[in-house]
């Protein structure tokens, strides 16, 4: 598998998926069904394919998205931290949220809720633990909607058969000079 | 579409039918644990569904008398992923066929674009059903191209070195 030309396009997507989600009006698009992540995995598909002498098929595509979805929970959760802190101070972070979500269920104890909302407002530690946590929960999910829209970019972007090689170029290539092995995109 | 061993479209089909179904039972389940008293395991999957879903109560169906976790399109991508896994092979075969799968992809997208983006511009008034509808083609779409894809990894693994060279009996290859 080209790994290198994968790391590259995954890291490009990768980077603007977690940027795109963290921000904190941006990051709403991904209530969108995850957008930002799909849309992500499909940006990554269309750099690798653009830049692949060889068919790549949808199982490559797949594991593009797998690449770009991790990256993009490693850049979304390093610029959570700091935002937490910046949009603490301005009372609208995770404390609010859950508070809200919290409301809906009037037979959960209100020592209860109260606790959990201390908890989230609680030291830098905690915050910086749960951010940490959500992390993790970002990983499964951005890696799960990345693979899909890897997925779906290969569908939509790559228009040669499976196994195909690069078009030789009558002007450039040597007539006599082998025409170079795949690495192991043909079809079975 | 690469040409892909009966046994490892089947695996594929199994494991991610179980994940997409679980995803998809998980959005009714919200209500349910909410209404029979176990508000803290409501409340964390109602959590878990938050950053993905605006779970407006006006656009999520409700169960209970409670809204699911999800709203109308999640649900029905959800419904449509765990259904398009399912698709037979035959039909996978035409739809992810080189020259179809673009048309797919992309005509499978258009309708939930169309009744996501029409509304603000004052061009369509979406309902549930349409909201419902429009993701679970959408989410028909991303099942085959996902089980497509996961029945293709084992064979690269394997051209690739990563997976041990192995025969199947009776997989038809």
């Amino acid at each position: 598998m080209n790994s290198q030309g994968i790391g590259r396009a995954a890291l490009v997507a990768g980077v603007a998926t977690g940027v795109l989600s963290a921000l904190p009006l941006l990051g709403l698009v991904n209530c969108l069904c995850c957008a930002w992540a799909i849309g992500g995995g499909i940006l990554a598909s269309y750099l690798y394919v653009k830049a692949s002498p060889w068919a790549v098929t949808l199982g490559r595509g797949l594991v593009l998205g797998l690449a770009t979805g991790a990256i993009a929970a490693a850049v979304d959760t390093a610029f959570s931290i700091p935002i937490h802190f910046a949009l603490a101070g301005l009372g609208v972070g995770a404390p609010e949220e859950m508070s809200g979500l919290l409301r809906r269920f009037p037979d959960v104890p209100a020592e209860y809720a109260e606790q959990l909302r201390a908890l989230l407002a609680g030291g830098a530690g905690i915050s910086v633990l749960l951010l940490l946590a959500a992390g993790l929960v970002k990983l499964v999910v951005y890696a799960l909607a990345c693979m899909l829209g890897g997925a779906v970019g290969v569908a939509i972007f790559e228009k040669r058969p499976p196994g195909a090689g690069p078009v030789p170029d009558a002007r450039c290539g040597s007539p006599g000079a082998p025409p170079p092995v795949p690495p192991e995109s043909a079809g079975p | 579409m690469q040409e892909i061993r009966q046994h490892d479209l089947a695996r594929a089909r199994r494991l991610a039918g179980v994940a997409c179904a679980l995803l998809f039972l998980a959005a009714p389940a919200a209500p349910y644990l909410a209404a029979h008293g176990q508000s803290w395991a409501a409340v964390l999957l109602y959590a878990a569904f938050a950053p993905w879903c605006h779970q407006l109560p006006d656009r999520s169906f409700a169960w209970l008398g409670h809204p699911w976790a999800v709203c109308h399109r999640c649900a029905g991508i959800y419904g449509g992923l765990a259904a398009g896994v399912l698709l037979p092979r035959a039909l996978l075969g035409r739809l992810l066929a080189v020259r179809a799968r673009r048309a797919w992809a992309l005509g499978a997208a258009v309708p939930l674009l169309f009744d996501s983006l029409l509304p603000a511009a004052g061009l369509w008034h979406n309902t549930a059903a349409s909201r419902c509808a429009s993701g679970a083609l959408a989410g028909i779409m991303l099942g085959s191209v996902l089980v497509a894809g996961l029945a293709q990894l084992p064979a690269q693994l394997r051209r690739a070195g990563v997976l041990r060279r192995r025969s199947f009996r009776g997989d038809g290859s």
